[in-house]
C-alpha cells in the first residue's frame, strides 16, 4: 500500500512539475507575443509609445526565460535537445529588439519596420523548430 | 592571320562570353545569366599566406573561406568520393542551372556558400549551425551522413550534387562557389553559381556584422587577391550539429 501511495505521489509531483513548466512557458510566450503585437500596432498606426512598450515586453520575456536557468529543461521534452538553437534565437531576438529600439530613437521608422519583421521571423523560426508548424 | 581577322575572331569570342559567361567553363550556365556571377579571381591561401593545395585537403574535413564578400562564408570540402558532374539544379524562382562538378585529382573538392537559403543560418565567428556531416556520422536531417546540414530547421544538402536539396524546408540548393584548379594544384575562387541570397543576408544581420566585422560596409567589402582558408573549427568557436 505504501508503495502505491509513494508511486502516486511521485507521479503527481512530476506531472505538476511539467504543468508548472508549461504554464511558465506559456506565460513568457504570451508576454512576448503581446510585445510583438504592441510593436506591430505601434508601427501600423504610428503609436510610437506602443513600439517602445513592445520592445520592453519582448526583452522582459527573454529575461524571464533566462532567469529560469537551463533552457534544456525549459523547452518541451521532445525538442529539449535543440536548446542551443533556442539560446541562439533568444540572442537574435534581443539583437532585433535593440535594433527596433535604436531605429525608433533615430526616428528611422522604415528601419524599425524592417527590424520588426526580422524580429517576427526570428520568433517564428524558433516556434517552427520547437513546436512545429 | 591578318590583324583584321585576328581582331574579328577576338571580338566575336568576347561577344559570346559577354552574352553567356559560362561559355568559359563550357558547362556552367543558367537561363538568364543571373545565377552565375563572376567576381575577382582570388587564391585560397592558408593563414601564413602559403597556397592551399587541393591534394593537401584532408578528406571530409570542412574548411571555410570568405567569398566573394569579406563576411560571406563558404565551405571547402574534399569529399570522400568523386562528385557527380553536370547536375541540373533549380533555384527557388524555378530557374534552372547546371553545376559542372568538383575539382582536384579525384574530382572531389567542392565549395558552397555556408549560408542556408531557408532562413540564412550561416557560419560566423561565434557559432555555426550549418556544417558538413561526414559519411560515418549520423544526422537528424537525413538518413545518412556525407551531407551538409543546416541545424536550424534541419535542411540537408548533397555536396556531391551541387548542394541539391535532400530534405528539410530549404527552397533551393546552397549557392556554389566556382573553383579553378591550377596545374600547380592551387585553388582559385572565381564566381558564384546559383541564387546566393547575399542581399537578404546583408540586410538581416546588422548587429552581427557590427560586432564581428566592424560594420556592414566592411562585411560587404569584396575580397581581393587571396582569402585565408581555415578549418571550420578554427573559423568558429562552436559547431552545432543535429
Amino acid at each position: 500500500m505504501k508503495k502505491i501511495v509513494l508511486i502516486l505521489a511521485m507521479t503527481l509531483l512530476v506531472t505538476s512539475s511539467f504543468a508548472d513548466e508549461k504554464k511558465a512557458r506559456i506565460s513568457d510566450m504570451k508576454h512576448m507575443a503581446d510585445g510583438m503585437g504592441l510593436i506591430m500596432n505601434g508601427l501600423l498606426y504610428n503609436y510610437l509609445d506602443n513600439v517602445d512598450e513592445g520592445v520592453k515586453y519582448i526583452k522582459e520575456g527573454v529575461d524571464s526565460i533566462k532567469s529560469k536557468g537551463d533552457l534544456k529543461s525549459y523547452l518541451p521534452a521532445d525538442t529539449a535537445y535543440a536548446y542551443k538553437f533556442g539560446e541562439k534565437s533568444l540572442r537574435r531576438i534581443v539583437e532585433y529588439a535593440n535594433e527596433v529600439d535604436e531605429a525608433m530613437k533615430a526616428k528611422d521608422y522604415d528601419a524599425a519596420l524592417e527590424s520588426s519583421a526580422l524580429l517576427m521571423r526570428q520568433c517564428s523560426s524558433c516556434h517552427s523548430r520547437v513546436r512545429g508548424w | 592571320m591578318q590583324r583584321r581577322d585576328f581582331l574579328r575572331v577576338m571580338g566575336a569570342g568576347a561577344a559570346v562570353v559577354a552574352v553567356n559567361p559560362s561559355t568559359i567553363g563550357q558547362t556552367l550556365y543558367a537561363d538568364n545569366g543571373q545565377l552565375y556571377k563572376a567576381y575577382e579571381k582570388v587564391q585560397l591561401v592558408k593563414t601564413d599566406g602559403s597556397p592551399v593545395k587541393a591534394g593537401d585537403l584532408e578528406v571530409e574535413k570542412t574548411y571555410v573561406f570568405n567569398y566573394p564578400h569579406a563576411a560571406t562564408p563558404c565551405f571547402l570540402i574534399n569529399l570522400a568520393d568523386k562528385a557527380d558532374s553536370e547536375v541540373s539544379l533549380k533555384s527557388e524562382d524555378g530557374e534552372e542551372y547546371v553545376w559542372s562538378g568538383a575539382i582536384g585529382k579525384n574530382q572531389s573538392v567542392v565549395a558552397y556558400t555556408a549560408i542556408c537559403p531557408h532562413q540564412l543560418t550561416h557560419a560566423n565567428k561565434v557559432d555555426s549551425f550549418i556544417s558538413y556531416v561526414p559519411k560515418n556520422k549520423t544526422t537528424m536531417a537525413y538518413k545518412e551522413g556525407g551531407v551538409i546540414v543546416c541545424g536550424s530547421h534541419l535542411s540537408a544538402y548533397d555536396p556531391r550534387r551541387g548542394a541539391a536539396n535532400l530534405s528539410g524546408p530549404a527552397p533551393q540548393p546552397l549557392a556554389s562557389i566556382v573553383l579553378e584548379h591550377a596545374a600547380d594544384d592551387t585553388i582559385w575562387a572565381v564566381a558564384v553559381l546559383g541564387a546566393d541570397k547575399f542581399h537578404d543576408y546583408f540586410k538581416s544581420f546588422r548587429s552581427e556584422f557590427k560586432e564581428q566585422w566592424g560594420g556592414k560596409r566592411k562585411a560587404k567589402k569584396l575580397v581581393s587577391i587571396s582569402v585565408p582558408t581555415v578549418a571550420l573549427t578554427e573559423y568558429t568557436k562552436e559547431v552545432i550539429q543535429y
